[in-house]
């Protein structure tokens, strides 16, 4: 991981220049509060605490766009460690060669998602040490783009409850992330797509432990979720 | 207990995780709870905490990986209810 970092933060100058150029000009994408929530985050890393970023989920290009949204290219160039990692499924990345590289160079760590145990386990491992070393990482609770446009609670998964307690002081960035026209799962936003933005940081609250306390710490992100997805449907409903 | 009303808790426990009714109708103690069950595997930590609420048992992480089929959480239930 640590030789993918160096080598990400190289190539980082170019690559995020791409991104940004792709989605600023070509797309022509559009982020509410933008500067507010730059703000936000740079105010989070500063207390120098393990962070998870925990969003919804339902463009392939989510992470990217709330790598964008936290921070501008010149932000990362010096501050590469809080480029948050992310864990993209291995079987949308695998069918190229360009994604491998761009995923590889962009702090992603695949997961297979029908893998063994052991496998699953090694990526927690892989996560927790990277949030000891405060570096952020971004965790999609539903484990997958939502096909209803609404939020996946049958699917979620305690993943990022587990990192939660696991390490000690990780607070959680959960941030409600979605196109004002997103009304199911896509690729991509569509063209002038203009995103609601709402977000908000916890620190895990549990009375229980194990798995138990995986549960409720990632039932609390959920909660906040659902409160930020209610939001937003009375603001475009 | 004997094992047939162990069963019949373990499969009400199961019951509205299974997205494979006709199995989970069908099911026996070889019943496989991802592969034959359909269960989704994010939902096995919830199926688990279910399994120690009724039983009022406690099931660690390497007991709980061990629990593939009915008849492996019938054999752990079993085991930790003596």
């Amino acid at each position: 991981m640590q030789v993918q970092k160096v080598l990400g933060n190289i190539a980082f100058f170019i690559l995020g220049n791409l991104v940004v150029f792709y989605f600023k000009y070509i797309k022509k994408y559009k982020i509410n509060q933008i500067k507010e929530l730059r703000k936000f985050y740079k105010n989070i890393i500063k207390k120098n605490k393990p962070l998870l970023i925990c969003p919804n989920h339902l463009t392939m290009v989510d992470s990217a766009l709330i790598q964008w949204a936290l921070g501008s290219i010149w932000f990362y160039l010096f501050r590469f460690d809080k480029f948050p990692w992310n864990i993209p499924a291995k079987e949308n990345v695998e069918k190229s060669v360009l994604f491998r590289i761009i995923t590889y160079l962009t702090k992603c760590i695949l997961i297979d998602r029908n893998g063994s145990k052991e496998h699953k386990d090694r990526i927690v491992q892989e996560l927790a040490y990277l949030l000891t070393k405060k570096e952020p990482i971004c965790i999609f609770i539903e484990g997958t783009r939502s096909p209803t446009g609404k939020l996946l609670e049958e699917q979620i998964n305690y993943g990022a409850g587990q990192l939660a307690y696991d390490i000690p002081e990780t607070e959680i960035l959960i941030i409600y992330f979605r196109g004002k026209n997103q009304t199911q799962k896509s690729d991509f936003p569509k063209k002038n797509e203009e995103f609601f933005v709402r977000y908000n940081l916890i620190k895990p609250q549990y009375h229980s432990k194990g798995f138990r306390a995986h549960r409720e710490i990632t039932l609390q992100i959920l909660q906040e979720l659902k409160n930020f997805e209610n939001e937003y449907f009375s603001f475009y409903k | 207990m004997d094992n047939q009303e162990i069963m019949q808790k373990v499969l009400k426990i199961l019951g509205p995780y299974a997205k494979n009714k006709e199995a989970l109708n069908n099911a026996n103690e070889t019943t496989n709870i991802l592969k034959d069950l359909e269960v989704n595997s994010s939902r096995l930590v919830d199926i688990i905490l279910a399994l120690e609420d009724e039983f009022d048992i406690e099931i660690d992480d390497s007991e709980a990986d061990k629990v593939q089929t009915v008849g492996a959480a019938i054999e752990l239930i079993k085991k930790k209810v003596g």
